[in-house]
């Protein structure tokens, strides 16, 4: 606590007396708690929940998938390193197998509007044919909150979640962070490895890594 | 995008520099080798002739580039990446060295684009003497001079690093003290930034403060949110500013846990 915030809270505790005072640090305590939470999602803690709207419509919440495992996966279709992902078939083929063995799959867009990435329901569906992607859904989150909640950074930004809602896995999709030259197919894919050890009961390797690619487009 | 050298000639054995010089336009910039929380550092690759040997990149002291909440570590305008070169210590004058990059960047504004080219420069080889009398074009010289300004120096000023509540305090004091003698420049320190050469050392979004404590100078950084243990040092680029301009130095410390 800093010189000057003590010395106001002495000045109002002989103002408004010891009780006063006594509330007003249990005010701050949970502006300090609040403030933390507020910091983004914590590995081994339970995730953030949200709800949301998919591109169908769909009223969407974390809370729904409770006993499955959950694989949040920011994305811009415009970012390049989000197109390097697609176009060598690497993001469709780690959806599908993903998929089939019953993880919950949640694109999120949280471009802002006019912000490069954004999409209307109809383009995301779209999309999700064109390219022959595989999520569960497509999250729209133009105002960003979903975002700002699990302090998603980059395109692509990766989270996993276990079967019990803790945050398993946070970060790059894979050790290729170049964005020429990469080659997908010989990367190690954290997701896939955080996924494979979830699965099998086992503890994620590596569950926080530096997430790489363009900035999510949140505006200003 | 080119490639310049401090040199009109080159002989056997005597190093000189080569840079790969990107001028961005307004508004675009490029990454640090650590490009913090979005971006991808600046790769380049020497295609140099046999016997030549390049010594690791020398990265200028990045900016802190925030947008939207997110912060990146790199460059904007005329971005100076360079590198020692030594050639063979046999190499007949008379002939020429033909020196290539292969360099792949990401450039970003509002949007990314990913850009890759191999740039070349054919120098003629003299005499280890005669390259006394072939220096570089004044202009090209100063500009180098700069480039080598802005490179991180080494120091041996040991760093105090403190961890209070969320926050890690590092107390520069001594380097200042340390460096304000012999850096090229003068005056009160009016700015300090830390550059952490690898993820997961500090929340990188946070702000970064300057406090003049009874201890003198500290820098709080706030260390990252998302992780249980505070990191085991800090590792990176520590940038002094003071009225004369900005100096980079490279600082390794433990962080008490």
């Amino acid at each position: 606590m800093s010189i000057q915030r003590a010395g106001i809270l002495r000045m109002t505790a002989e103002r408004f007396g010891w009780v006063a005072f006594a509330a007003v640090v249990a005010v701050l305590v949970m502006l300090a708690n609040a403030r933390m939470a507020a910091a983004g999602p914590v590995l081994g803690q339970p995730a953030p929940p949200f709800t949301a709207t998919d591109s169908n419509g769909k009223t969407v919440s974390l809370t729904d998938f409770r006993g499955k495992v959950v694989v949040l996966d920011w994305t811009n279709h415009e970012c390049p390193f989000v197109q390097r992902h697609y176009e060598s078939g690497n993001m469709q083929a780690l959806q599908k197998a993903a998929t089939a063995d019953g993880v919950i799959w949640l694109s999120i867009v949280s471009s802002a509007p006019k912000e490069q990435g954004n999409v209307t329901p109809a383009e995301a569906n779209k999309l999700t044919v064109s390219r022959g992607a595989a999520p569960t859904a497509v999250l729209l989150d133009p105002m960003g909150t979903i975002g700002h909640l699990y302090n998603a950074k980059t395109t692509p930004h990766m989270f996993v979640i276990d079967a019990a809602g803790i945050l398993v896995y946070m970060g790059a999709i894979d050790d290729q962070p170049r964005n020429t030259g990469a080659n997908p197919a010989a990367a190690h894919n954290y997701v896939r490895e955080a996924l494979a050890a979830t699965k099998s009961g086992q503890p994620v390797a590596t569950p926080l890594t530096q997430s790489y690619g363009c900035s999510v487009k949140y505006g200003t | 995008m080119s490639l310049v050298a401090d040199a009109e000639a080159i002989a056997a054995g005597v190093p000189f520099t080569l840079a790969v010089r990107l001028q961005l336009p307004a508004g675009w910039h490029t990454y640090w080798s650590n490009p913090g929380e979005a971006g991808a550092p600046t790769h380049v690759e020497w295609r140099l002739p046999e016997g030549f040997t390049a010594a690791p990149l020398a990265w200028p002291i990045p900016e802190r580039l925030a947008s939207g909440g997110i912060v990146s570590y790199g460059y904007a305008g005329d971005v100076w990446l360079t590198a020692r070169m030594t050639p063979p210590a046999v190499l007949p004058p008379g002939t020429t060295a033909p020196l290539a990059a292969a360099v792949d960047w990401l450039v970003c504004a509002e949007i990314c684009v990913p850009e890759q080219a191999e740039v070349t420069l054919t120098l003629p080889v003299v005499a280890v003497e005669a390259t006394m009398a072939r220096p570089a074009a004044p202009a090209i010289a100063r500009a180098f001079a700069v480039a080598a300004a802005q490179v991180p120096q080494p120091v041996q000023a040991p760093l105090a690093v403190s961890t209070h509540d969320g926050a890690i305090v590092v107390a520069i004091s001594s380097l200042d003290a340390a460096t304000a003698a012999t850096a090229p420049s003068s005056g009160a320190v009016t700015g300090a930034w830390f550059f952490p050469d690898a993820f997961g050392q500090i929340d990188d979004a946070a702000p970064q403060t300057l406090e003049r404590g009874a201890d003198g100078l500290r820098l709080r950084l706030v260390r990252p949110a998302n992780v249980a243990s505070v990191p085991p040092e800090l590792s990176g680029v520590l940038v002094l500013e003071r009225a004369t301009g900005r100096i980079g130095y490279t600082v390794r410390a433990p962080v008490p846990s």
